[in-house]
């Protein structure tokens, strides 16, 4: 599960190698979006950023030693979800409106994750809205953090015109 | 040990991290057409590359590195972001690349330690 272990400053930091990938329509056989390719151990998972039970099982996760709480990944989940859902369920592609739905998604993420009020957690959130026109997408990230705080939580939007993908990180200040 | 981390050296700079995005674009998908088999190799090699880079500098950040590719159709995208961290160390920098078949947006985010 876990990559390559390096050390960065005085913090033994791990090499967290997880990929996720939405394929967007083009080309027939790739019509289905898979979401979710954790690990280079060919361990794919249908649901979109579930992160419970998604580490090695063999390592307890300590928590002790680090003031703070674990990052809430479920309730991020939901916030995402319905911050996606409400701003786009209804929604035909339009360039400008859908700009300002990519904004206010990022927005009100950000601000309802920052209102759990978790201490020593950074939030980075990012936002795609993009329309849906038979070409190709491919979207990706991957961090250099330390998987026993850092998080994430991914959502996946499609309707018949448009897509949206909107992802949050949690990383633990140390 | 603290003086020695101080100023431009423990920072996001995003004349430098910009240099090494473009880098590892260019590096990953360089004079190449949009190909759909290749997508994946491309974005892989791009985050990795990217990733790896930053580790070199040394500096106590975690980063987050993002990268889309898509195919070019007329079809739009568009991408936000939004983040709570610390101003003053914190940074992210965002490179735009295209060619004539396919659009390359890769982020990154550095989060000091």
């Amino acid at each position: 599960m876990w990559g390559h272990l390096e050390a960065v400053g005085p913090h033994k930091i791990f090499m967290f190698k997880w990929g996720h990938v939405g394929t967007f329509g083009g080309h027939g056989a790739t019509q289905n979006l898979h979401v979710g390719t954790f690990g280079g151990h060919g361990d794919t998972r249908g649901a979109v950023g579930t992160r419970e039970g998604c580490g090695d099982t063999q390592r307890p996760v300590e928590t002790m030693g680090r003031p703070g709480g674990r990052f809430p990944a479920a309730a991020v989940e939901r916030i995402l979800r319905d911050a996606v859902r409400s701003a786009l369920r209804e929604r035909r592609y339009e360039p400008g409106p859908c700009r300002e739905a990519a904004r206010d998604i990022a927005e009100a993420v950000k601000a309802q994750v920052k209102a759990l009020g978790v201490p020593r957690y950074k939030i980075v959130v990012v936002a795609h809205v993009g329309q849906l026109g038979g070409q190709s997408l491919q979207i990706s990230s991957r961090c250099l953090w330390d998987p026993q705080s850092d998080t994430f939580s991914s959502y996946v939007f499609k309707n018949t015109s448009l897509f949206a993908v909107a992802n949050v990180y949690g990383v633990y200040f140390e | 040990m603290e003086e020695f981390q101080t100023g431009e050296e423990a920072s996001f700079l995003v004349d430098e991290v910009s240099s090494i995005i473009k880098e590892a674009i260019e590096g990953a998908i360089g004079g190449n057409a949009y190909q759909h088999s290749k997508v994946n190799q491309w974005t892989t090699s791009v985050v990795e590359q990217t990733l790896s880079q930053l580790t070199k500098l040394g500096k106590p950040f975690k980063y987050i590195v993002t990268c889309v590719i898509m195919q070019k159709n007329g079809a739009g995208l568009h991408t936000a972001s939004s983040c709570f961290w610390d101003n003053s160390s914190d940074g992210t920098c965002t490179v735009r690349w295209e060619n004539k078949t396919m659009y390359c947006i890769v982020s990154a985010f550095g989060l000091a330690l």
